[in-house]
C-alpha cells in the first residue's frame, strides 16, 4: 500500500483509503491544506458562537462561565 | 472519471469541507477516487473536525445537562447559535437532546441540522416525530440544501422519510436523490412518489437539464420504481420525453 503524505496523515491522525494515498503528492498535501482551512474556519466560528453566547450570561457570571466553557 | 459537479461524493466532501460551490475546484484531483473511498474520507474528515475542537463542546453540553429541558430549550435557541447547538445536540443523550428539539422551532432545527453530522446522532433523528422531519425538510428544501437533506434521509425514520417526500416536488426530489447518503432508501423514496410527483420530476429534469441527476436516479432505482419512470415518460408530452429520451438511457 502506498504511504499517505506526511501532512494528511498527520491531520486525520489515520491512514486515508489506499485510493488516496496514491494521489500524488501535491493534490494529498491540496487536501490536507482543505482539511486544515476548515478545521481554522470551524474553531473561528466557534469562538464567535462562543462569544455570542456569552453575551446572554449576566455579566457578573461571565467570567466563570467562559473559564467552564472555553 | 465524472467532473466535480456531476460527483455526488465531492459534492458531499465539498459540504463537509464548507467549500462554496466555486471553491469545488480544490477536490478536482480527487475525481478518480471510487465512491466508497471517498465516503471513507469524507467521515475520517468530519471525525477530525469533529475531534479539533472537542472538548469544548463538552463543556457546553455538560453546562446543557446541568438545568431543566424547559430552560435548555430557551436558552438553546436564544443563545446558542447553531453550530455550537449541533456539535453539543451531538454528545448528549438522545434523550435529553430529543426532548430539546421538541421544544425548538423549525427554523432553529433547520439551522442546526445545517452544521450536524447526522451518523452522529441516529436516534435523536430517528426519534423526531414524522410531521415535524417533514416541516424541517420543508424548511431545508427551501434553502436548497439537497446534501444536508440527503444526508438525514439516512437516518429519519420510515414514517418521517414518508411525509417529507409528500412535501417535496418534483425537482426537489430529483436533486435531494442525487445526493443522497443512504442510496438503500432509495426504493423507499420511489415507492412514496405520486403519479404528479414523477410527472413533475421528469418535466424538472428537462426544464433543468438534470440529465446527471436523473441519470444516476434510475441507476440506483429498482425495477419496479424504473418501469414506472418509463411508463410515467412514455405518457408525458413530447417536449419532456424527448429531450430525456436522448440524453438519458432508460
Amino acid at each position: 500500500m502506498p504511504e499517505p503524505h506526511p501532512s494528511l496523515r498527520a491531520i486525520l491522525r489515520e491512514d486515508p483509503p489506499e485510493s488516496v494515498c496514491a494521489l500524488p503528492a501535491a493534490v494529498q498535501q491540496q487536501l490536507a491544506d482543505a482539511i486544515a482551512g476548515a478545521r481554522r474556519r470551524q474553531s473561528a466560528d466557534l469562538q464567535r458562537s462562543f462569544e455570542a453566547t456569552l453575551r446572554h450570561v449576566p455579566f457578573a457570571l461571565r467570567g466563570i462561565v467562559k473559564k467552564v466553557v472555553l | 472519471m465524472t467532473t466535480r459537479t456531476g460527483n455526488p461524493e465531492l459534492i458531499k466532501l465539498g459540504h463537509v469541507l464548507g467549500l462554496a460551490p466555486e471553491q469545488l475546484a480544490a477536490l478536482d484531483g480527487l475525481a478518480g477516487v471510487p465512491a466508497p473511498d471517498l465516503r471513507t474520507l469524507r467521515r475520517q474528515i468530519g471525525e477530525a473536525l469533529f475531534r479539533a475542537d472537542r472538548q469544548h463542546f463538552a463543556k457546553v453540553a455538560a453546562l446543557s445537562k446541568a438545568v431543566p429541558t424547559a430552560v435548555a430549550a430557551k436558552l438553546t435557541e436564544h443563545a446558542l447559535p447553531p453550530l455550537l447547538a449541533a456539535r453539543t445536540a451531538e454528545l448528549l443523550e438522545p434523550q435529553r437532546a430529543g426532548d430539546l428539539v421538541k421544544r425548538l422551532p423549525d427554523s432553529y432545527v433547520a439551522d442546526v441540522a445545517i452544521a450536524m453530522d447526522p451518523a452522529r446522532s441516529p436516534e435523536v433523528i430517528a426519534g423526531i416525530p414524522a410531521e415535524r422531519v417533514a416541516r424541517v425538510a420543508v424548511e431545508l428544501a427551501r434553502r436548497r440544501e439537497w446534501v444536508v437533506i440527503g444526508g438525514f434521509v439516512a437516518q429519519v425514520s420510515h414514517e418521517g422519510l414518508a411525509a417529507s417526500v409528500r412535501a417535496f416536488d418534483g425537482e426537489q426530489l430529483l436533486r435531494i436523490s442525487f445526493v443522497l447518503d443512504e442510496l438503500s432508501r432509495l426504493d423507499e423514496i420511489a415507492a412514496a412518489l405520486t403519479d404528479a410527483q414523477l410527472d413533475q420530476l421528469l418535466s424538472a429534469a428537462t426544464e433543468h437539464e438534470l440529465w446527471t441527476e436523473l441519470a444516476a436516479l434510475l441507476a440506483n432505482v429498482g425495477e419496479s420504481a424504473r418501469d414506472r419512470f418509463a411508463a410515467r415518460l412514455a405518457a408525458a408530452p413530447a417536449i419532456v420525453r424527448d429531450p430525456i429520451q436522448q440524453a438519458v438511457s432508460l
